[in-house]
């Protein structure tokens, strides 16, 4: 009869305890729909800004304590990649009565530095634009009026937020290992080029700014959601709280000669 | 010999004996519902959750889990508690499509209950609260509220109860309305195991 009891209530908590946990809450925020005519030279974009609570005084003190620890004399990041976990899930409609492809390219900004693709390609100057999306989808071909949905990762944002923050505060001229555009152009874990300056122990920042941009061929929309996933309770949503306002430097690349 | 002829007479001669039988004896049941437990009652349960109106468009069929706790007040009636929690993909031509998104309800239930022997019927109905894992629903224009809202329905099922005192098996489906996902409702049907203190 006891045996049997605790069986019944072990089974129970089970059960409630794996019905009412809290494993997946992640919040999704609508994108404005971007349309693309097609062979734009400006590409059209939509951007998003998050809005995050600012650290409160214990917190900016945890904030002080663990650059302290780190010791590489950099600040450690309030919206930081381990906390703070972005998603975007999109669907591109051919609107044109033609196929054509379709490339996805999504940059933005930390709190300490703003990638501008558009901005880069310009600093570049060169008689033909040379884009470096800070993470871009496969082109994709799409028949007249067809649709594709798809997803750019979590560990696509990583690797993005990496090579950001890499630009902004570790940017090494060297030109055997140029930060720009090296880690743009390879992935860290399989080449780390110009990343020899980050410390091992960096606490990456989180994007807060979200651009997607469409690059197309023919016309075409893009539908967006950015799902965030905030660990620690940092998004912005309660008016009692002050709202964090960081002021991101545009990273800027040398003009090619 | 006379008094020998006499002995043995009463011995060899004797009257059968005969049962007093007066009415005819009633049928035994086995098992007696009698016996069965009575009170305080858990339950776990399995299945399947549906969505349907509107949101079946995005959110696809989703395995169920949860439990019950309750009290027999009557042998025809029980209150109990509800717990559920489901899991989806959300499916469909759209930008979302292919993201988890998981449903918990809670309800307090009243339960009536027709009993033949090791079988049960019972009709239930009840409301509580419903709570979406993320806003993904509200975004998408389907949920009206935020993330939770009010439920209420009801549903019914049937139970067998096993020779053991205490255990019993069963199936039901409920039907609940959801307050913040308007024009949308769930369809639960799960299949559990009862015990009774």
């Amino acid at each position: 009869m006891k045996k049997h009891n605790r069986l019944v209530l072990l089974a129970i908590a089970a059960t409630t305890a794996a019905a009412c946990s809290d494993i997946n809450t992640p919040i999704y925020f609508q994108g404005e729909t971007v349309e693309a005519a097609g062979g734009e030279e400006t590409i059209p974009f939509s951007g998003m800004t998050l809005k995050f609570r600012a650290p409160t005084e214990k917190e900016q003190m945890q904030l002080d304590a663990q650059r302290d620890a780190l010791g590489y004399d950099q600040d450690v990041p309030w919206i930081s990649r381990d906390k703070v976990h972005i998603e975007v899930s999109y669907k591109v409609t051919n609107l044109s009565d033609q196929k054509g492809d379709f490339t996805l390219w999504i940059d933005g900004a930390s709190e300490y530095t703003k990638y501008d693709v558009q901005a880069a390609s310009m600093a570049l100057g060169g008689d033909d634009p040379i884009f470096f999306p800070l993470v871009t989808t496969l082109q994709r071909e799409l028949e007249a009026g067809a649709s594709f949905s798809g997803i750019v990762r979590e560990d696509d944002f990583a690797e993005g937020e990496l090579d950001l923050d890499a630009l902004g505060r570790w940017n090494d001229a060297d030109p055997a290992s140029p930060t720009f555009a090296g880690v743009l152009v390879n992935r860290s874990d399989v080449n780390p080029v110009g990343l020899n300056l980050v410390p091992p122990n960096l606490v990456v920042p989180a994007m807060f700014e979200i651009d997607v941009r469409l690059k197309t061929g023919v016309p075409m929309r893009v539908e967006y959601y950015v799902r965030v996933r905030d660990d620690d309770d940092r998004l912005w949503h309660n008016d009692l709280d002050d709202v964090y306002e960081p002021a991101p430097a545009l990273f800027q690349p040398a003009a090619i000669m | 010999m006379a008094a020998a002829a006499l002995a043995t007479s009463f011995i060899v001669g004797a009257a059968p004996a005969r049962a007093q039988v007066t009415s005819e004896p009633s049928a035994v049941i086995f098992p007696d519902p009698a016996k069965f437990a009575r009170g305080f009652f858990t339950e776990g349960e399995f299945g399947v959750l549906w969505f349907t109106g509107k949101a079946s468009d995005e959110v696809s069929p989703g395995f169920a889990v949860g439990a019950r706790l309750g009290y027999d007040i009557f042998r025809f009636f029980a209150l109990q508690l509800h717990l559920l929690g489901s899991t989806h993909q959300t499916q469909g031509d759209t930008p979302t499509s292919g993201q988890l998104l998981q449903a918990y309800q809670g309800t307090v239930e009243g339960k009536l209950t027709l009993r033949i022997v090791q079988w049960s019927f019972f009709a239930e109905g009840g409301i509580g609260a419903a709570r979406m894992s993320s806003n993904l629903l509200y975004v998408r224009g389907i949920a009206e509220k935020y993330r939770t809202g009010f439920t209420f329905g009801g549903g019914a099922g049937v139970d067998y109860h096993m020779l053991s005192r205490h255990f019993s098996f069963g199936l039901r489906a409920q039907y609940y309305l959801l307050s913040e996902l308007p024009g949308s409702q769930d369809l639960i049907t799960t299949m559990y195991l009862r015990y009774t203190f």
